[in-house]
């Protein structure tokens, strides 16, 4: 373990888990195979630690997260629009620990040698792998969208990633006054949760219904056409009729310039004011991929979908919304399923077999309102020609469906997904 | 687990599986990696409260016909029978052995 005393290890690691980078303190165990390294415990990393010790237990496992708890964002539109408290989303992977035998690192990873094959943490620590799982989730493009950056976003919240972002959006909707105007911006494809800025303009508009019934949300969009687009505005116009606005490129030309103090938004042909501006920025793979070396000129790291193995670095693999693995979407379902294939792929390499080939599945569901809920769903394989990733079914709610069962699918999704993930 | 991969090398044929792998058009994910995905919405190994029905345990012939249902469209659905039409009926017996040995 060079650079890492082992007080020092232990402090980081807390009292749960196996510490087997020393040898197990249970001294039952034999030497680990092999170690992984995973970086991020959000859906995608934390699921990968689960399964590759469900998979084979003899191998090493280190999950390294910062934060305590991490915040879903999955949820988080019902905590804007009061439904739940922030609590609600707070998820902790000590149960990994405690069940699995995953060693668990409260830090953050500063920089990666991929030729030395080690991890430099924040303080200055440094762990070594044989493999390294990348699921650092998504970065903003602070330069991408004049006017707005880091600083903007605490007036003009974007609330894509969840903790205080989500809560100070929800206390400016509190604080904004009937008849008030509410305007989100929607970012160019792909970005994180394809259907989450329509299921956003939804809760709100419940929300807003209630409280504030005389209140309008404008959704300024990037693009042309968006996620499960008939069925949300066929939604809007059962539940909230006249209320939410949606404004296409093709209407108002290409989103220029945003000044949060006057929460405005200056698109080519036309400029909007709000009492409230939520702006989603356009995004790219976490900062910490970027620095690797994993990403290509599309702000994304490309990867072998059999195994998530990057293809420019040996040794990392990347899932989650970090990647691109077109046509699925970046969401917590399609990560889970993501570090599922990651998971068998090394454990098969590490056990000197040959990875088998995968099944990827993607099912998302969106809220309208609390008893009225619309899905997507995606099954995909890896072709064996092309090695790209082909959609083998997808599809969306039937007009005719029943919302109401899909809301309680939902909610069952969010349970069943927590443990799935964090259990 | 061990059990897991065990039945998984039975459902495909264990001494077959490094040929499929060379040969990948017709390959086919194996019982394990097929059903993995399920506990996305159905919970770690078919075992899930709430509304979704759990699928652990269920006897092989009636998880089959089940999934065939949704597929062909002969059983009402808005989510299952999406996502039964994206494999091949084959899965569905490598799917019903993994769920089957799950208690
Ligand atoms: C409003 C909203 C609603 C959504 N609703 C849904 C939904 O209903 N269904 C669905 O499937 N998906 C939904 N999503 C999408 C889902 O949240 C993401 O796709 C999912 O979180 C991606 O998982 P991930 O593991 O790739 O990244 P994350 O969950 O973001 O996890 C990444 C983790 O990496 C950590 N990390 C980053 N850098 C470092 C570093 N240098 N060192 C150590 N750790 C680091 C971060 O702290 C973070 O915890 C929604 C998203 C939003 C914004």
């Amino acid at each position: 373990m060079p650079g890492l005393s082992r007080r020092r290890f232990i402090q980081l690691t807390g009292a749960a888990g196996c510490l087997s980078f020393f040898g197990c303190s249970g001294a039952e165990r034999k030497p680990s195979k092999a170690r992984v390294l995973i970086i991020g415990g959000g859906y995608g990393g934390a699921t990968a630690a689960k399964y590759i010790k469900l998979f084979d237990r003899a191998i090493d496992v280190t999950l390294i997260e910062p934060s305590k708890p991490y915040f879903s964002c999955s949820g988080s539109n019902e905590v804007i629009a009061g439904l739940h408290e922030l609590a609600w989303l707070g998820r902790s992977q000590d149960p990994l620990a405690a069940t699995y035998g995953v060693h668990l690192v409260r830090a953050k990873v500063a920089a990666i040698d991929p030729s030395r094959r080690r991890a430099q943490l924040e303080q200055g620590l440094r762990l070594d792998y044989d493999r390294l799982i990348m699921a650092p989730g998504i970065d903003f493009r602070w330069d991408a969208l004049a006017g707005y950056d880091e600083k903007a976003s605490e007036i003009a919240p974007h609330a894509w990633k969840a903790g205080p972002q989500t809560l100070l959006l929800r206390q400016q909707l509190e604080a904004m006054p009937d008849g008030g105007v509410v305007m989100i911006t929607a970012p160019a494809n792909p970005y994180r949760c394809p259907p989450g800025p329509y299921e956003r303009a939804s809760l709100i508009a419940y929300y807003l219904k209630r409280q504030k019934p005389r209140s309008k949300i404008l959704i300024i969009d990037a693009k042309a056409q968006f996620s499960k687009q008939a069925l949300f505005e066929q939604g809007w116009k059962d539940l909230y009729p006249g209320m939410i606005e949606w404004i296409s490129p093709a209407d108002s030309g290409s989103i220029e310039e945003v000044i949060a103090e006057a929460r405005t938004v200056l698109t080519e042909f036309d400029e909007y004011h709000a009492d409230v501006l939520n702006v989603i920025p356009p995004q790219k793979a976490g900062l910490l991929a970027e620095r690797t070396g994993l990403t290509d000129k599309s702000g994304w790291c490309p990867v072998d979908p059999r195994s998530f193995a990057s293809t420019l670095l040996p040794n990392i693999h990347v899932i989650g919304d970090a990647c691109i693995a077109t046509p699925m979407p970046k969401s917590a379902f399609a990560a889970n399923s993501q570090a599922k294939v990651c998971a068998a792929a090394i454990v098969a390499v590490l056990n000197g077999r040959q990875p088998g080939a995968p099944s990827l599945l993607n099912n998302c569901y969106s809220f309208l309102e609390p008893n009225y809920a619309i899905s997507i769903t995606g099954v995909y394989e890896v072709s064996g020609r092309s090695k790209q990733i082909v959609a083998t079914s997808a599809g969306e709610t039937p007009m005719h469906a029943d919302r109401r069962r899909e809301a309680d699918y939902a909610r069952a999704w969010q349970k069943n997904i927590e443990a799935d993930v964090f259990r | 687990m061990q059990r897991t991969a065990r039945l998984a090398m039975i459902v495909c044929g264990c001494v077959s599986l490094p040929l499929q792998a060379a040969e990948p058009q017709t390959a086919r994910p194996d019982a394990a990696m097929l059903s993995h995905n399920c506990a996305g919405c159905h919970g770690t190994f078919g075992h899930g409260p709430g509304k979704i029905p759990s699928i652990n345990g269920k006897p092989e012939s009636e998880f089959v016909r089940i999934m065939r249902d949704f597929k062909y469209g002969r059983r009402p659905a808005s989510v299952m029978d999406r996502i039964a039409r994206g494999y091949k009926d084959e899965d569905f017996a490598a799917m019903a052995a993994f769920f089957a040995a799950q208690k």
